[in-house]
């Protein structure tokens, strides 16, 4: 009686032993695919062959750093939504909300400034801004009481709608 | 019989349960830094070995060989460091950083003795004149910090008059230097504390004996002497040399970049920039008399040793490189 006992627990024991085997090497390689589900993150970040993050989705995005060092975007600046990073680092493009008066932009920068920027306030009016240097910029606007285009070249304004 | 058999059952059954595969995602932060990039580097020996920060949080100490550079981790920290100073009596290295405000660190075993807080955020740089044992910075909340490390980092207050600038420098004859709102600060600790405000634009970034203040405005450095409370000197790199790896030669476009960093060595005026160049000026004349070309990127911080014979600099891609100053030039 005991010998049989035995031996059926042996049995039973290299069955579970074969499946537990078989279980781990079929889940050896596992393979995640998210194609049908939805992702809910706070963050994404691409990263180079050089560990540099290149892309950032985020809510909200890490305030900017500039040759050395990190520097505030100031008081109730926070802002979410996509930045793209050059190859050093350095902030040089997002698209993004502010966290606080309800602004979405568009921006492009140097690598030491905001050269570029495309916004829409809340309250309806949209700007296009471009600054050169010395000065230099152009800005086309629409909003309630109007629309512009202006220039300052060299110094001098321009202004194009005088209409 | 059954209980042991039932026994044997339930505990293959908890060790199937316990064989289910768990995926645990590696944890990630989004920093929105270059781990690779020197943020700041100042001499540690009178030549040749030098403190260099990262953004990731190391400090190691560099040596120059022939043979290329020894580098050895001091410490590694989980907080970002931006710049640094070193008390050679002491052997301690002071570090900014993000959320750790000021770091008191050993430099031989590179523990971490205090912190220095500040009070609005974070504090990007850091001046430290080693005579006087003045340690000195201002943080995002435009509050101002001076510590006398010899009295054990006692705080000294800070005249109203000085709000809203940042002290970047100390001159030997007691005065502190402060830039900010447009305009450049000069506290005299010795003259009852008197402060001198002249309208100058810019960030300094060197003064030399002779009392002239290095600034650096955009694309351009002027040299602003204090004597005659005039810019002397005002220049630009003159070009932009684009390294073309493919034909391993330099393309010179014509248009002068932003500057970063900034120092005096004997006649010598030495400027480096986003155009990944080191320029060597006369600080006399203000002629351009050499350039130092070799950094791939964007050069972040230099440091002159103390016999003003050697120049080290850093840059945002983990590039160093030392250069020797010639003195007959």
């Amino acid at each position: 009686m005991k010998n049989k006992t035995l031996t059926i627990l042996l049995f039973l024991n290299l069955i579970f032993t074969a499946l537990i085997g078989l279980y781990l090497y079929q889940n050896n390689t596992l393979e995640v695919d998210f194609s049908d589900d939805i992702l809910k993150v706070r963050g994404l970040v691409v990263v180079d062959s050089l560990g540099v993050e290149r892309v950032i989705l985020g809510a909200p995005l890490p305030p900017p750093q500039m040759h050395g060092y990190r520097f505030d975007r100031g008081e109730n600046s926070e802002v979410s939504g996509v930045m793209l990073y050059d190859s050093e680092g350095q902030e040089r493009s997002g698209y993004v909300t502010d966290n606080d008066y309800g602004n979405v932009f568009f921006t492009l920068d140097s690598k030491t400034s905001q050269r570029v920027l495309f916004v829409a306030e809340p309250q309806g009016t949209a700007t296009l801004r471009m600054w050169g240097k010395n000065g230099n910029q152009v800005e086309i606007g629409s909003g309630d009481e109007g629309s512009w285009i202006r220039a300052r070249k060299n110094g001098e304004d321009f202004n194009l709608l005088n209409k | 019989m059954k209980i042991s058999m039932l026994t044997n059952l339930c505990l293959l059954a908890f060790l199937m349960i316990g064989c289910e595969q768990q995926i645990k995602l590696k944890e990630a932060k989004q920093t929105a830094i270059n781990p690779l990039s020197y943020t700041d580097v100042i001499y540690m020996g009178s030549v040749d070995t030098v403190l260099a920060s990262t953004f990731d949080g190391r400090i190691s100490e560099i040596i120059n060989h022939t043979d290329g550079e020894k580098v050895r981790v001091i410490t590694r920290i989980d907080d970002e460091i931006y710049s640094l100073a070193y008390n050679r009596e002491q052997q301690q290295i002071y570090a900014t950083t993000l959320h750790s405000g000021i770091l008191v660190i050993d430099a031989q075993r590179g523990e971490v003795l205090s912190s220095l807080e500040v009070k609005n955020k974070w504090a990007p740089y850091l001046s430290y004149n080693e005579e006087h044992q003045i340690l000195m910075t201002a943080d995002y909340g435009n509050n101002i910090y001076v510590w006398k490390v010899s009295e054990g980092f006692n705080e000294m207050p800070v005249p109203d008059d000085l709000a809203g600038m940042s002290p970047k420098g100390f001159s030997g004859d007691m005065k502190l230097y402060f830039d900010g709102n447009r305009q450049m600060g000069i506290w005299n600790l010795y003259d009852n504390n008197q402060i001198e405000k002249v309208d100058a634009v810019g960030n300094i970034t060197a003064l030399d004996q002779k009392g002239l203040v290095l600034f650096l405005h955009g694309d351009q450095f002027r040299l602003y002497d204090t004597a005659s409370d005039s810019i002397v000197i005002q220049k630009r790199h003159p070009d932009w040399p684009i390294y073309v790896a493919s034909r391993d030669t330099v393309f010179r476009a014509p248009v002068s970049l932003s500057l970063t960093a900034g120092a005096f060595a004997k006649n010598l005026v030495l400027t480096s920039g986003i155009d990944r160049s080191i320029r060597v000026w006369n600080k006399d004349t203000g002629e351009m008399i050499d350039e130092f070309l070799g950094h791939r990127a964007t050069v972040s911080a230099m440091d002159v040793s103390a016999g003003e014979d050697q120049l080290v600099s850093v840059d945002l891609k983990g590039g160093i490189r030392f250069w020797n100053l010639d003195s007959n030039r």
